[in-house]
């Protein structure tokens, strides 16, 4: 059925909770677990030419939170006796969750509704809403 | 896990597999399911707009839209007692996204599962606007099958 599930995190509170929520499942299920965590390549840009932030640095910065984020994936999956592989990589955070999902072949992607930018007033998040565009597989939004 | 899962359906391919999906998540997970097919208001008076009068009555085009639920909602009922999940077949009136939502909340699903499109339209590749709205407005978790 849902073998392996792709769970999405922004390092965000909000994501917390829909990770939780993608590895109790999988424990629930006996599925693996996909920790992805996307460097907005939109945000390294903006930093560089609005903030005049160094580039190199922006990237090490988000790149290290990446880390920090699906780390904290892997910890829940190895406490919950779930299997679980991450990936850190940049671009455009809902074009890459799709193309991941594809390409890794998974069965189900898990995601937050909202993510860091936490712009409340939507009603469902921009990249949530991206993935549910494109993706090929099924998609569980946690509120 | 999850111990109530709404499955909403309107007996489209899609939604059969949100079906599929749904009574298997329920089986591993020992879930309730709720399988709900809402009758659109707006089928219903169209159907009458154009049809009354034409050799069918008020009453006959309800009664055909009654069974066409009855069916949809007994052949997902049907799917899931067949694998051993307690199924409670629902039909409600109404506009469907509002409808899926408030069953949702009064029955205390905690997962609703849609089709990306019903019957309503394929457009390949986005999302159609039951779906939207459940996802927009949803207090609960809510997964999209295509």
């Amino acid at each position: 059925m849902y073998d392996r599930i792709l769970v999405a995190t922004d390092g965000s509170a909000k994501s917390k909770v829909a990770v939780q929520q993608g590895v109790d499942l999988a424990k629930a299920i006996g599925a693996k677990v996909l920790g992805v965590y996307i460097v907005n390549e939109v945000v390294v840009a903006s930093a560089v030419r609005q903030l005049g932030a160094d580039k190199k640095d922006i990237e090490a910065k988000l790149q290290a939170s990446g880390e920090k984020a699906v780390a904290e994936i892997k910890k829940m999956a190895d406490e919950a006796g779930v299997s679980a592989e991450t990936m850190v990589k940049s671009g455009a955070p809902a074009n890459m969750i799709v193309d991941i999902a594809r390409t890794e072949e998974v069965d189900l992607i898990v995601m937050g509704s909202h993510g860091e930018s936490g712009v409340t007033k939507l009603l469902i998040g921009s990249v949530v809403q991206k993935v549910l565009y494109w993706a090929t597989c099924p998609v569980l939004v946690v509120r | 896990m999850y111990r109530k899962i709404l499955i909403a359906t309107d007996g489209s391919e899609v939604s059969k597999a949100a079906e599929r999906g749904g009574m298997k998540l329920a089986k591993s997970l020992g879930s309730e399911v709720v399988v709900l097919n809402v009758i659109n208001e707006m089928a219903i008076s169209k159907a009458i707009a154009a049809l009354v009068g034409r050799g069918f009555t008020e009453e006959d085009l309800r009664r055909t839209l009654k069974d066409s639920a009855e069916e949809i909602v007994m052949e997902a009922t049907k799917m899931g007692e067949d694998s051993g999940v307690r199924v409670d077949p629902l039909i409600r009136e109404g506009d469907p996204a509002l409808r899926i939502l408030e069953t949702a909340a009064i029955e205390g699903a905690d997962l609703i599962l849609v089709g990306c499109h019903g019957e309503g339209g394929i457009t390949s590749n986005l999302i159609g606007s039951v779906a939207q709205k459940v996802l927009n407005w949803s207090e609960t978790t809510v997964m999209v099958v295509r």
